[in-house]
């Protein structure tokens, strides 16, 4: 059920009207029943396997809460670990390993499973919650059910944002009715969303996709504004899924977190992953790398940690080598950036900060051609196209090449300016308030015109 | 385990703040007003009439009517098939509703709509059946043009898979939604490669156009006019091959058979032949490679077994026992259509003319004035055509449809 799709705006429409006719009492029981239907929309055999998660990880929580002993209390944490590592190894890293040990000699059965949607989602999820348990910084779920909604709550269960079990759980208690905020906030962002994926994500796919299917074919700039493009894609595409979700949930009253805060404006790659999915960032630094040592080891230790961190946030994008050498460029820029003492906060002087923009931009764009290509040699034939000094466009690609340098700018420029306008309360301003009802249109209209061509949401895959 | 997960929020609060009433009211007045909105849209636009007009009927002696997809108007030429079934003072006028893609849902919302225009003992329907045109696992993209009034029929076939009922459903209420095909493509592509073309020309004149780095290894050349009909491959033919076969295996592997799709089908021949309307299911040859990959799959078998057994239980005639040199390589583009011209769609033109020739609809003489049109059909305002009068990559940047123009690589048309 894609967010793009008719049968989830029928479902929205559907579990919000269920949600509000529902008693106050029995809402939870809503929200979790039509977050199982969402997912099993998509596969309902793997409804197995989401619920052995949830199962899992509040026995072993439940366990937790009940134990003083550490060496216990260590054992069952190990569990939960290797239980929901294991489940993504088989389901998402078997093909990888498989692939990667034939070569070897080494014969296992092949792959046959396909990938669970939302795996590395759900399964992270779950994982913080046994360890969350276990550092005794939240106290058990009473229930499983409670637990369930918690990793299951629909919007968010297939990519993301990841929240945190105790942001959550405040949250569980008040299943209030939509207040006039609530709802016009929820449309603005479903709004926002909407606009980023249809009109700006899915038609610079057209341009991204055959360039990056066949790089010889396309001269130097063509390349380099596929790859600009595609910068503007991904943004667009993962910003949009999180814009959706967070505004569907408010409708719900459940606040999801931000996951992006304009990333390519970042100074530095440091700076950039405090933007750029914060949530998987957070996760990473909770989780791995402050558990690793964080940098309370000594230098090297320290940059190992970076690397050792990074290196695994790209695996957990996918089951490819590309992700790790994604993943581990990023590394290296957080590395030579601390190495190298650069401030987050970004030089003073405006064009020292621009310069440093530009820069960090291109890093980053150098990294999405390792994330978007799936083998090292369509990378390095894209990397040897764009050094090709091939500075023309060819008339078969005038115009996708100049539709996509266009729809940048624009996007910029509404980016821009949605940042620095000062918008009245959504709440006292009826101007606002029209002005989504309109926004919704025509989104719908877009909807109409465009909905079914929409590609897959790009993190759907991770 | 519901007291624990109860809440216990304050009620006051609940019935202070609650926007739900008023917000669904918002729901529904934004889409009324998006659905009126592409409503007056589209009527501006004028879709063209589908369905026989009196003309169609008063000036023809016999009407043959087609419903097929590519591989029919590849294969067929409509009016050359008219001409030859035609005879001094025995008119037979063929109309062609064919599109890329379409399959028998398409056929099943045509039946419906031609049932009772069409005349009993004097005209007739070529419905085109194939494995591949009955695939259940192929999701229909050309669902949009699922006619408002007959979109329950449509929508309620067994089995048909949630979102293509949706889709129907919606197409019926919603005209931007249904002819989101046509606006995409005939109205808003021509009008931004017009926008290209602007600056493409301030590009020369920057000195940043060039000649592309890649030349296409083939070519389709398709004939000016005509629906996406190949003259010729030009280039390296065998690698045209490879890459449409390689798509057609991929379809092979997943082809389903017997479901909707066939359900659909068989509706369409029963609501037809229920009217004695004369039906003939033509199977169009395949290239002998594609006929063999076809009849080794499950589906192919399953296929075989079912659609003669259909044509038996209704008395629809199936058409498919062609002469084995119908089957040569060289008659065909890719493997399942026809080259233009005498080795190809000529060819088997003749070739279906000489079988209809004689059948029992051709011999029956009446009134040229006989039959008209319900009432409410004259009004009826519709369209079916797709095509590629748009060509380039500035249609497939803005809808994500098949290319028209493959670059040595590219998805064949059903």
């Amino acid at each position: 059920m894609l967010f793009t799709s008719l049968q989830w705006l029928v479902f929205l429409l559907t579990v919000f009207i269920l949600y509000h006719v529902t008693p106050v009492r029995f809402r939870r029981w809503v929200m979790l029943g039509s977050s199982f239907v969402f997912y099993a929309s998509w596969n309902w055999r793997y409804l197995a396997l989401l619920v052995a998660h949830i199962l899992v990880d509040w026995t072993c929580g439940y366990l937790l809460g009940n134990s003083n002993d550490p060496r216990r209390r260590k054992l069952i944490l190990t569990f939960s670990i290797i239980f929901n590592l294991s489940s993504l190894a088989v389901f998402k890293y078997y093909g990888l390993i498989f692939n990667s040990v034939t070569p070897l000699g080494i014969h296992l059965p092949a792959p046959s499973l396909s990938l669970p949607l939302g795996i590395s989602f759900f399964a992270f999820e779950s994982l913080s919650y046994s360890i969350d348990v276990y550092r005794r910084t939240m106290e058990p779920f009473k229930s499983p059910l409670e637990l369930a909604l918690f990793v299951t709550w629909f919007p968010h269960l297939i990519a993301g944002p990841i929240i945190r079990p105790s942001m959550m759980r405040s949250q569980l208690k008040n299943q209030y009715d939509v207040t006039r905020e609530r709802f016009f906030t929820g449309a603005e962002l479903m709004l926002r969303g909407y606009a980023k994926k249809l009109l700006i994500a899915d038609r610079l796919a057209l341009v991204v996709n055959p360039v990056f299917a066949n790089p010889s074919h396309f001269t130097s700039l063509e390349l380099i504004i596929a790859v600009y493009a595609y910068a503007f894609q991904i943004y667009c595409d993962f910003s949009a899924y999180t814009d959706i979700a967070r505004g569907a949930s408010r409708w719900f009253n459940i606040e999801l977190p931000e996951n992006f805060d304009h990333p390519y404006e970042s100074t530095s790659i440091t700076e950039f992953w405090r933007r750029w999915h914060m949530t998987l960032s957070h996760w990473l630094r909770d989780y791995l790398y402050i558990p690793l040592g964080g940098n309370r080891k000594g230098r090297a230790r320290t940059y190992a940690n970076i690397m050792i961190t990074m290196l695994l946030g790209g695996l957990w994008h996918g089951a490819s080598w590309t992700f790790m050498v994604w993943g581990g460029l990023h590394g290296l820029c957080l590395s030579v950036e601390r190495l190298l003492g650069v401030n987050v906060q970004g030089p003073t002087g405006k064009i020292a900060r621009v310069g440093r923009q530009i820069l960090t931009f291109h890093l980053v764009c150098l990294g999405w051609i390792f994330f978007r290509n799936r083998t090292f040699q369509s990378a390095g034939e894209m990397l040897r196209g764009i050094f090709a000094a091939k500075f023309w466009i060819s008339p078969p690609e005038l115009f996708p090449t100049l539709g996509a340098v266009v729809l940048i700018i624009l996007y910029c420029v509404f980016s821009y300016a949605g940042r620095h306008l000062t918008l009245p309360d959504m709440e006292q301003s009826w101007p606002r308030q029209i002005a989504v009802a309109v926004g919704c249109s025509l989104v719908l209209i877009a909807f109409m015109v465009f909905g079914a061509s929409s590609n897959v949401f790009i993190y759907f895959q991770f | 385990m519901s007291s624990s997960i109860s809440s216990s929020e304050d009620p006051t609060a609940v019935i202070h703040s609650s926007f739900f009433a008023q917000g669904l009211v918002l729901i529904a007045i934004t889409i009324a007003v998006t659905l009126a909105l592409g409503h007056a849209t589209v009527l501006l636009h004028h879709p063209d009439p589908v369905i026989p007009s009196r003309s169609d009927l008063s000036t023809a002696d016999h009407l043959v009517v087609a419903f097929g997809n590519s591989r029919f108007f590849a294969n067929i030429d409509f009016d050359e098939l008219g001409k030859q079934l035609s005879k001094p003072g025995d008119d037979v006028k063929v109309s062609d509703f064919t599109s890329g893609g379409w399959d028998s849902l398409h056929y099943y919302m045509l039946a419906l709509l031609y049932k009772d225009v069409l005349r009993p003992g004097r005209d007739a329907v070529l419905i085109e059946v194939s494995p591949l045109s009955e695939d259940d696992n192929e999701s229909a993209n050309y669902l949009d043009v699922i006619r408002p009034s007959l979109a329950w029929r449509v929508a309620e076939l067994p089995g048909i898979p949630l979102e293509s009922r949706l889709d129907i459903l919606l197409g019926a209420v919603a005209d931007l939604y249904r002819f989101r095909g046509r606006i995409q493509y005939f109205k808003l592509a021509p009008r931004l490669g017009h926008v290209a073309d602007l600056l493409g020309s301030v590009l020369q004149r920057a000195g940043l156009e060039g000649p592309p780095v890649y030349s296409p290894i083939f070519k389709e050349i398709t004939v000016p006019g005509r629906k996406y009909v190949v003259k010729e491959i030009q280039g390296d033919a065998d690698a045209f091959r490879n890459v449409t076969r390689e798509y057609v295996l991929t379809t092979l592997q997943a082809l389903r058979f017997g479901g909707f799709k066939f359900a659909a089908l068989d509706r369409a021949v029963r609501v037809l032949r229920e009217r004695n309307i004369a039906v003939y299911l033509v199977q169009t040859p395949t290239s002998r490679w594609l006929r063999e990959q076809v009849n080794g799959t499950p589906g192919g078998i399953r296929f075989n077994q079912q659609v003669p057994e259909l044509a038996r239980q209704t008395g629809a005639v199936l058409l498919n026992d062609w002469p084995d040199t119908s089957f040569d390589q060289y008659r065909f583009s890719d493997d399942m259509h026809m080259f233009f011209g005498a080795n190809g769609m000529d060819y088997f033109t003749s070739q279906l003319a000489q079988r209809l020739n004689g059948q029992p609809f051709t011999g029956v003489k009446a009134p040229r004035s006989a039959g008209s049109l319900p009432s409410s059909r004259r009004r009826a305002r519709y369209t079916v055509k797709t095509g590629s009068s748009v060509s380039g990559r500035a249609t497939t940047w803005l809808t994500g449809w098949p290319p028209v123009e493959i670059r040595g690589c590219g998805g064949p048309r059903r």
